[in-house]
């Protein structure tokens, strides 16, 4: 029987399998390395987030930055290749994915303010000293010149921010005998309106507060971090260099929470554990009117306007904001905390200093007012906060005008180190007190046993 | 009864040996090479034909194994080693990781997250895989094999129908079915019963209920094919020598099927220990951590909490079980 035949057949077959591995694993090696998200010579990638259609005021912002670009450098084309998720944590990861090697990495990057410092000390980003030198930079609020700063240089600079504040829907808390001009000013004002309301009205959810870990950091930052800054306690000690394990701040938010879950003061479990709780609460639950009070972020309200993603024109008139108030009234009497966007240049992108250019392009404060006023994020520098076009873009929105005051005298996360671990323990701790496997007390050891753990010997206190 | 039982034993027992003997003498024939019917002429000509065979099959193989161990091999020696490492995907370690040893391992077993997870894997397995892919495979294949052909063609074709539907959907239809304000909580709320979404009281039940339902079409089709190579004749002797339908199952059918109950529960096992899409579609792990699975808590640790060199470690550990597992099987199905 013959199988393999003639020699010349035989040489035949060989030949071609070894082609065909060849080019099969060429492919495969290649396939990956020649994709569109890095540079060129004249090509510059830009690299953000898209959630779907509320994240087209971005790319036109970004559009708009490449037609300006293009006036001074015309053989440069920029490219817009987003990552395309509506889960922020997902993009977080892939873009850290993207920044490791030089064949994927992006020439200019859209970074989460709290992640820079993480990033930059991963050698992803590239230092932007040369900023200390732009006039929008100097133009910042001190606040976010520091956020980005990493060893004494900036790694991004910061375009964008967001406040917190407390939502209320006016009717229901005049139903429970409080004022139409409602204004805590302490942590237990906030209890003692909530359960008010809840007698009154045992069908609404009093507060709402983030909580638990499907939704990260909106917890950690909305329904823990922003009311530890109203006390004495904070998770890092400036002056010292260390992680606080506890204290009376500590205490006191984890008590706060845990009596909104023991009263049923809270959003039960089946809302707050769906990731998409925040789109739930914006896009149906207020609207609704089911919420008497939300701690939530100054872009709800933009979410209103029409022909935005939950156009609601009686959100104006339904619903007011207050400030946060600091735990037990004192000095300033307020407190908030704020997140926000920067962009910024991967260390492995091809071209750094088009790239630089670039962003000084897209901060020009024309560009910048326009997209502000747009994207329900609060300017982060007077020259747009003062800007025509911003502040008549922002002219229907009352509450929205309230936000952008807030923004020039507010806090920033720790978010170098363990900040990453520590947040995701934050927000499984507050997930757990709300479903009632926590008591305050337990708490208070589990986050000492966490911060010890992901901080290491030596660098906590408390 | 001594005398009915001795009888039901004896014919057990004859039916067995007919099926051995049946099954002995076709592999008696399979086992005898193409080369020995050369007969004397055993020489360097045979020889040299069957080394042309092998180089043959191994060029032809060649672009297989390459791709594979490229594509697979590799990262999997990388994950590996990765596992040994303080890697994060973000911070000091993301680009230059240090050597930390089993540091990783020995924080992964103190973890009660860790453990907890261990645990709903294994309930998992126990309830979608075990009780409700093969067990319940073996059933339906058992009861369909005395319906008509219409019957089987029906009950074949619905069955399939939700195997083949995309995971992501069938998380999808689940969600709507099971979830809050879904269709069954407004179903039983039009007759008067209340319900709260299982998904938040009873996560595990929730993911097995979904992945028996999308699993059992595959160990029901193996079964049928397996009864079908049983012949007709060794249970009907059974039954005239008056073994009771269970033990006509127990002592005649299942050691006949042996093989094809290894297959089935080594894939079945293999592709539950490993699923992800559905749990992470249908509850995400939660409400906190109640249905949190190694594979979602290995996702989770690895590209939410940006700890992927404990990631990595976590899927050793679950490539152990799932090696441990299969060993398992192979013994105890192995003594025919």
């Amino acid at each position: 029987m013959k199988t393999f035949g003639t020699a010349r057949r035989r040489r035949a077959t060989i030949g071609l399998a070894g082609v065909a591995t060849l080019a099969l694993v060429g492919a495969a090696a290649c396939g990956g390395g020649s994709s569109s998200s890095s540079g060129g010579k004249n090509t510059l990638v830009i690299t953000g987030q898209y959630s779907g259609p509320t994240s087209n005021t971005l790319v036109n912002w970004w559009k708009a930055a490449a037609a300006e670009f293009k006036k001074t450098h015309p053989d440069v084309t920029v490219k817009i290749n987003n990552i395309v998720t509506t889960s922020e944590s997902t993009y977080y990861s892939k873009l850290d994915l993207l920044e490791r090697s030089s064949s994927t990495s992006p020439n200019v990057v859209y970074e989460d303010s709290f992640l820079v410092q993480s990033d930059a000390a991963a050698g992803y980003l590239a230092p932007m000293p040369q900023l200390k030198n732009f006039s929008e930079w100097k133009d910042l609020y001190p606040t976010f010149q520091k956020v980005t700063e990493y060893n004494g240089t900036p790694y991004s600079m910061m375009t964008e921010t967001d406040v917190q504040q407390i939502y209320f829907d006016k009717a229901l808390l005049q139903k429970a005998g409080l004022p139409a001009n409602w204004k805590p000013t302490s942590l237990n004002d906030i209890l003692t309106a909530a359960e008010a309301i809840k007698a009154k009205d045992p069908g609404v959810i009093p507060l709402w507060v983030y909580t638990g870990t499907p939704l990260g950091e909106a917890s950690s930052f909305r329904g823990f971090q922003v009311l530890l800054l109203g006390t004495n306690s904070r998770l890092y000690d400036n002056a010292t260099g260390k992680w606080e394990t506890g204290g009376s701040g500590f205490n006191q938010v984890f008590n706060f929470l845990a009596e909104l879950h023991s009263k049923g003061l809270e959003e039960p479990t089946a809302d707050w554990s769906n990731p998409n709780a925040g789109t739930v609460l914006n896009s149906q639950l207020m609207p609704a009117q089911k919420v008497a009070m939300a701690i939530d972020g100054s872009w709800v309200s933009t979410q209103w306007l029409p022909g935005e993603a939950a156009p609601w024109k009686n959100g104006f008139s339904t619903y007011s904001v207050a400030d946060l108030p600091t735990a037990n009234g004192q000095a300033p009497g307020v407190t908030n905390l704020s997140g926000g966007w920067s962009l910024a240049i991967p260390a492995k992108s091809s071209n750094q200093s088009l790239a630089y250019q670039f962003i000084e392009t897209a901060n020009s404060p024309a560009l910048l007012a326009k997209y502000t006023a747009v994207s329900g994020q609060l300017p982060v520098e007077s020259n747009v906060a003062n800007n025509s076009i911003f502040t008549s873009g922002i002219s229907s929105d009352p509450l929205f005008q309230e936000a952008v005051k807030y923004a020039s005298t507010t806090n920033y996360r720790p978010s170098f180190g363990p900040y990453n671990t520590l947040s995701t323990d934050i927000a499984a701790i507050t997930g757990q007190i709300s479903l009632g496997q926590l008591t305050a007390a337990q708490a208070e050891k589990t986050w000492a046993s966490d911060v010890k753990q992901a901080a290491g010997s030596g660098k906590t206190e408390g | 009864m001594p005398s009915t039982d001795s009888a039901a034993n004896r014919a057990a027992n004859r039916a067995a040996d007919r099926a051995t003997n049946s099954a002995i003498a076709p592999s008696t024939a399979d086992s005898a090479a193409p080369g020995v019917t050369g007969g004397r002429n055993r020489s360097s000509k045979s020889r040299a034909r069957r080394r042309r065979q092998l180089l043959a099959g191994a060029v032809m193989l060649a672009p297989f194994t390459v791709l594979v161990g490229v594509l697979l091999g590799w990262p999997i020696v990388w994950t590996f080693l990765l596992s040994f490492t303080n890697e994060e995907l973000t911070g000091p370690t993301a680009l230059h990781h240090q050597y930390i040893g089993i540091t990783n391992f020995k924080n992964l077993l103190t973890s009660s997250d860790f453990l907890s997870s261990l645990w709903h894997s294994i309930e998992y397995l126990v309830g979608s895989a075990y009780i409700g892919q093969v067990v319940l495979g073996f059933l339906l294949a058992l009861l369909l094999r005395r319906c008509s052909r219409r019957v089987q063609a029906i009950v074949g074709a619905v069955v399939i129908t939700s195997w083949i539907v995309p995971e992501v959907i069938a998380a999808f239809m689940w969600f709507a079915l099971l979830g809050q304000n879904g269709v069954l909580q407004q179903a039983l709320h039009a007759v008067g019963i209340s319900y709260s979404t299982i998904l938040t009281s009873h996560p595990i039940l929730a993911l097995n209920l979904a992945n028996a339902w999308r699993g059992v079409a595959f160990s029901m089709m193996l079964y049928m094919a397996a009864l079908t190579a049983i012949p007709r004749e060794l249970l009907e002797a059974a039954m005239l020598d008056g073994a009771s339908a269970w033990r006509r199952v127990v002592s005649i059918i299942l050691p006949l099927i042996k093989g094809s109950i290894l297959v089935d529960v080594v894939l079945v096992t293999l592709a539950t220990l490993n699923d992800f899409t559905l749990i992470f579609t249908l509850t995400g792990g939660g409400p906190g951590n109640a249905s949190q699975v190694l594979s979602t808590y290995m996702y989770q640790q690895g590209f939410v909490n940006y700890q992927i060199a404990y990631g990595t470690a976590v899927s050793v550990i679950l490539l152990l079980v799932g090696v441990i597992l299969s060993i398992f099987y192979v013994r105890a199905l192995r003594r025919s």
